[in-house]
């Protein structure tokens, strides 16, 4: 049984308030995750990752007229024909996300964030935007396709990622054979 | 939320400058500053009777009055005092511990004549202390609540202060409710809709402002009692110490 304490509180939990070094690791849960993807996902662009301007400041190309206008993360990625800019941006944002000490975002979400951009961008794009290999790719993949807090249409862009990533072997084999 | 019942007033003046005012200053100085010694420690000290040693709590009511009056007023015990000797508390801690065994000294020597239970309680408690629980462990387990609490009392004054109700907010439905109230850890989507928040990234930043803020008024509550940058972290150490050893 849990010792609460002098006042019904157990001396662990008291303890916690006083460990005033961690910062934002560990903050969500992991039920939260999908909650926390989905409004990263939703965000305005600019709210979600970060200071207002940023991107047309950057001289980001915007979409073409006759394409629906990118307002936010949600939007990029179901775009028909995503700037492969703004996928950079975005990936480049997962990445410092992750390095960041105060954790702006769980470590497995902003791998879900990256992994996203470079799957878009090689789809739609089509281009490759990160320098991991097909292997390392798809086995991250499979992992983010096993997290059960991944949303549907997140779900669909991993496994058409895995399915490019796939069709890709036989091409190259028979290009290195020939 | 649990009624709050201690004053973030009280750990506005240093503990060293309270024990000179009380043992020093002119009778009405003395009078508040041991007014405001007694509210700050006497809990402390009544956890370390009803936890430490096993009194029951009215039993240990009676013991802390008979002792503010008998050592502490009487005797003018504050003016033993000495900065240099360690810790204020430590030093009020000996003192009732010392109390303790001079009752049940008196308690046996009164063993031939009838008694009020009390005495006898005394008696026993002093002799045989409770197995596996260190003396001061509950008394240091009560000022570190108490100081906790004074430092939450103090960051809900400043985001009060500031018109961020948010910040005291989060932080008091996120870590304080379910940590120190037992209340249900609210759940990410409940934040973004009853903060209003616009991306995680701003979730974060406040929680990170607010554990910040948090953290500023939890050394400032202790600044006044430990003097120096690495007392206060000491006085942090041995503080999560006592408590995470259980």
């Amino acid at each position: 049984m849990e010792d609460q304490g002098s006042f019904g509180i157990a001396p662990w939990r008291l303890a916690s308030m006083l460990d005033l070094e961690a910062e934002g690791k560990g903050l969500w849960q992991s039920d939260e995750l999908g909650a926390v993807l989905q409004h990263q996902l939703a965000a305005r662009w600019d709210a979600a990752l970060g200071a207002p301007g940023a991107v047309s400041a950057g001289g980001f190309p915007e979409p073409a007229p006759q394409d629906a206008p990118i307002g936010s993360v949600a939007d990029l990625l179901s775009h028909p024909h995503p700037p492969v800019e703004w996928l950079e941006r975005l990936k480049e944002f997962a990445k410092d996300c992750h390095r960041n000490p105060d954790r702006t975002l769980p470590d497995e979400v902003t791998a879900v964030l990256y992994l996203l951009s470079i799957v878009v961008a090689r789809i739609k794009c089509p281009r490759r935007i990160s320098r991991l290999d097909d292997q390392s790719l798809r086995y991250s993949l499979d992992w983010a396709l096993s997290q059960p807090w991944l949303d549907a249409t997140s779900r669909k862009i991993f496994k058409e990622g895995l399915e490019a990533c796939t069709a890709e072997i036989p091409r190259r084999m028979s290009a290195e054979c020939g | 939320m649990r009624q709050r019942d201690e004053n973030p007033a009280r750990f506005h003046t240093t503990c060293w400058g309270l024990v000179a005012e009380a043992a020093q200053g002119d009778r009405e100085g003395q009078r508040k500053a041991l007014g405001q010694l007694l509210t700050q420690y006497l809990p402390a000290l009544r956890a370390h009777l009803i936890h430490g040693k096993g009194f029951q709590p009215d039993v240990a009511d009676d013991l802390v009055q008979e002792f503010v009056l008998s050592k502490i007023l009487q005797k003018d015990l504050i003016a033993q005092a000495n900065q240099q000797l360690g810790k204020f508390r430590t030093f009020l801690l000996t003192a009732l511990d010392r109390f303790l065994i001079n009752r049940a000294r008196d308690a046996r020597a009164k063993k031939r004549c009838p008694d009020d239970g009390v005495q006898q309680e005394i008696a026993a408690q002093a002799e045989c202390r409770q197995a596996g629980q260190e003396p001061s462990k509950a008394f240091a387990r009560a000022w570190a609540h108490r100081v906790i609490r004074a430092g939450l009392d103090r960051m809900r004054l400043e985001c009060e202060a500031a018109g961020r109700p948010d910040v005291w907010g989060l932080f008091e439905c996120r870590v304080v409710g379910p940590i120190l109230e037992g209340a249900p850890l609210p759940h990410y989507r409940q934040l973004v809709e009853r903060f209003k928040l616009q991306s995680p990234r701003q979730a974060m930043n406040l929680f990170i402002t607010a554990k910040r803020m948090y953290a500023r008024c939890l050394r400032s509550v202790i600044a006044e009692y430990a003097g120096t940058e690495q007392e206060i972290q000491t006085e942090l150490v041995d503080l999560w110490n006592v408590l995470a050893q259980g």
